[in-house]
């Protein structure tokens, strides 16, 4: 049979970015898939390194609009881990609330993407209903829907009150109640089990080697979160479970993210039980003397990683960020191969893929271990290749 | 009157083209709206009663684009094909008796209306594979795959009420359909086994989820339309919102109807009121069917046609058959 290119991307209605994807098809089976990542590269590290610590923080949480608490905690954690400082007890819990529930409505937003792409629209539409909970509640506490803004270098920026608390976790109760329904429909509804079972497998040793990370590994029984093996902000001190299924399947990874949810509302009920009294934030330093620094944090993707390099005085020598869905992508690309074109969309959701915080560029020529800066135009050329 | 231009105002007016086009219309503000409350959301709303011209200002606003001939297209053959779909559908009309008498009728065109239907999406599978695109090639083999698939199962299903009423037309079974349940209601659990049957492969023939995958948009864009524009779009569009009234219109008069016989104006006054509510019925339930459920896999849906609905099709009408005839 003869075997088509099917070009998904840069627009696509399976892709909420530009990206490509070109799935050569023979019938309905994919046989080969090339990812290409690079469409929203904004040149955001590099941004970093003309700007104040204190701009930073603001440039990290535009890196990704979706798990932005993720970013903000990460960068002003290696700024701190720079500095040599710690943020305030109260201060760790709040970070943790805000990271949190910026978890819920990032998984919420997930599920309901799921249902779309495999045709479930009424289930999409519910599950965004519900995610609404927690962006008012992301309002409440923060003061912003989506780009909370909530921390800064030495602690966070707002404080909240009793009576927030209380109405968060009122919220929260119903919000959990509507995702222990969710669960049962991804668990129990016929059609979602015949179109994500057995689909798109990736066994615990090829997670391994592919390095993949967050709920992907744990949907593929690879044992690993970093809030509990690496703990930052409060996670020490606040008791969760980490979920890991061993279906390995893109099923399993979609109810990882289900039970993380559930697991997220816990954790912030427990926090908002339990916040500590006293300071929200260390007075401000604008200068980190010379030092080299790292911060990992759990992003609802997976880990975070980001690499400091001060030199001294207000702005960063270098700042590198490894964002999770480069890791995941690689390993997406191969559980292509072989599962028809109705699963493509099914594998691409089930690694949760967020393209504008992947995309940054550096050519590495590994002929002569050269490394070149290009112009736009040079780039618009190789891509043409 | 002269009986050609009697024919020729009944399939232009009523109830031909003018009726079925704005039929269609208004079934398909009822799904648009359906869906949008099932889905949490408004549906149409601004544009006349409850949004009810929605559909007709969208096919005014396609008829005003422009129509973008793809350069690997072959328009003229595109053009045929989308033209005679749609004629085929408004030609199955004809046979549905919305007053209580049909302007076609023989004996026999239950048959040929299940048969019709298919062909007639049929034909939009070569308007895709013509297209030659890779979405809209994908998008018309599965159209073709599913069509093969489901008419089987719909011509079987299609003489089920032929054997419980013993009629061979479609006008004479809508007139017999309930009583001949009353007088044998041992037939019954055989209709609710084939009402349920028939509701599945609706859903196919329509290519509504959970088969909407000849044009499903998260894998291939929209399947077999994806190139299309304008006009051709507009007719398209029209083509498939006939098509899902009248396949509800047949379905409804051969599964549901007890049309009184077309003695007076009133008496087809209440058929044509009658005909509507049992086609919206039939409307509705494949509009919940498609909100609450995913779209299967193209090879999932085959292998449920082949290996399940047919041969359990072919067991019920031969169970049927001796029933009816030990009954006899």
């Amino acid at each position: 049979m003869s075997v088509i290119n099917l070009i998904f991307g840069p627009q696509h209605p399976a892709l909420h970015e530009p990206e490509l994807f070109r799935f050569k098809v023979e019938g309905e089976i994919v046989v080969k898939a090339e990812p290409r990542i690079g469409y929203v590269h904004r040149g955001i590290e590099k941004l970093f390194e003309r700007n104040s610590y204190i701009r930073g923080i603001y440039l990290s949480e535009r890196i990704c609009g979706i798990c932005n608490a993720a970013h903000t905690v990460c960068y002003c954690q290696v700024v701190e881990n720079a500095l040599g400082i710690e943020p305030p007890p109260r201060a760790r819990y709040l970070r943790t609330i805000v990271h949190e529930l910026n978890r819920i409505h990032s998984h919420l937003l997930l599920l309901g993407v799921a249902a779309e792409e495999l045709g479930f629209d009424t289930l999409f539409m519910l599950i965004w209903r519900d995610r609404e909970l927690v962006m008012d509640l992301i309002e409440l506490v923060t003061g912003n829907r989506v780009m909370t803004a909530f921390n800064t270098i030495g602690g966070v920026r707002r404080d909240i009150t009793p009576e927030v608390a209380e109405k968060c976790i009122k919220a929260l109760s119903k919000l959990e109640e509507r995702v222990k329904y969710y669960r049962k429909v991804f668990e129990e509804d016929p059609t979602i089990r015949r179109r994500t079972v057995e689909v798109g497998v990736l066994p615990r040793k090829e997670a391994i080697k592919y390095c993949v990370v967050g709920p992907m590994a744990r949907g593929s029984a690879v044992d690993v979160d970093i809030r509990r093996d690496w703990p930052y902000a409060a996670y020490d001190e606040i008791p969760f479970n980490v979920i890991v299924r061993d279906e390995c399947d893109v099923w399993a990874r979609l109810m990882v993210r289900v039970d993380e949810t559930i697991e997220a509302i816990n954790i912030v009920r427990y926090a908002l039980e339990h916040l500590p009294k006293g300071e929200i934030r260390l007075p401000l330093r604008r200068a980190v003397p010379p030092a080299e620094a790292v911060s990992r944090v759990e992003a609802p993707r997976g880990e975070l990683i980001y690499h400091l390099i001060s030199k001294g005085g207000t702005i960063p020598y270098r700042l590198k960020v490894r964002t999770p869905t480069l890791a995941n992508l690689l390993a997406a690309a191969k559980l292509f191969e072989g599962n028809t074109i109705a699963d493509i969309p099914a594998i691409l959701v089930s690694i949760d893929p967020c393209f504008a915080c992947t995309d940054r560029v550096t050519l590495i020529d590994l002929k002569d271990n050269k490394v070149k800066r290009v112009s736009l135009r040079e780039l618009a050329r190789r891509c043409r290749k | 009157m002269n009986t050609w231009l009697s024919l020729l105002l009944k399939s232009v007016i009523f109830p031909g083209f003018l009726f079925i086009f704005a039929f269609a219309l208004f079934v398909e503000w009822f799904e648009r709206k359906l869906t949008g409350r099932m889905e949490n959301r408004m549906g149409p709303s601004y544009t006349g009663p409850f949004g009810v011209l929605q559909p007709f200002a969208d096919f005014i606003k396609l008829l005003q684009k422009e129509t973008i001939d793809v350069r690997s297209m072959s328009t003229r053959i595109v053009d045929f094909m989308i033209i005679a779909s749609l004629s085929l559908y408004i030609l199955c009309a004809l046979f549905i008796p919305y007053t209580g008498k049909s302007v076609l009728s023989f004996d026999g065109d239950v048959v040929l209306v299940s048969l019709l239907l298919s062909l007639a999406s049929g034909l939009l599978y070569f308007a895709g594979l013509l297209s030659r695109n890779a979405f809209t090639v994908v998008g018309a083999v599965r159209l073709l795959l599913q069509v093969v698939a489901l008419d089987i199962p719909l011509v079987l299903l299609a003489i089920v009420p032929v054997i419980i009423t013993g009629r061979f037309s479609i006008v004479e079974i809508a007139h017999r359909m309930p009583e001949s349940l009353i007088y044998a209601p041992f037939l019954i659990p055989f209709w609710l086994v084939a009402l349920m049957f028939e509701a599945i492969t609706e859903q196919a023939e329509i290519e509504r989820n959970p088969f909407s995958m000849p044009h499903a948009e998260t894998e291939i864009v929209a399947g077999y339309i994806t190139e299309f524009s304008g006009v051709r779009l507009a007719l398209v569009n029209l083509a498939r919102d006939v098509q899902l009234t009248v396949t509800s219109s047949f379905l409804a008069s051969i599964f549901l109807s007890g049309l009184l016989r077309p003695v007076s104006n009133m008496a087809m006054f209440i058929n044509v009121v009658l005909l509507i509510l049992e086609t919206l019925l039939i409307v509705f339930v494949a509009t919940e069917i498609k909100c609450i459920t995913a779209r299967l896999r193209i090879d999932i849906a085959l292998d449920l046609f082949w290996k399940y609905i047919i041969p359990l099709c072919t067991l019920l009408v031969i169970l049927l058959f001796s029933v009816k005839v030990i009954a006899l």
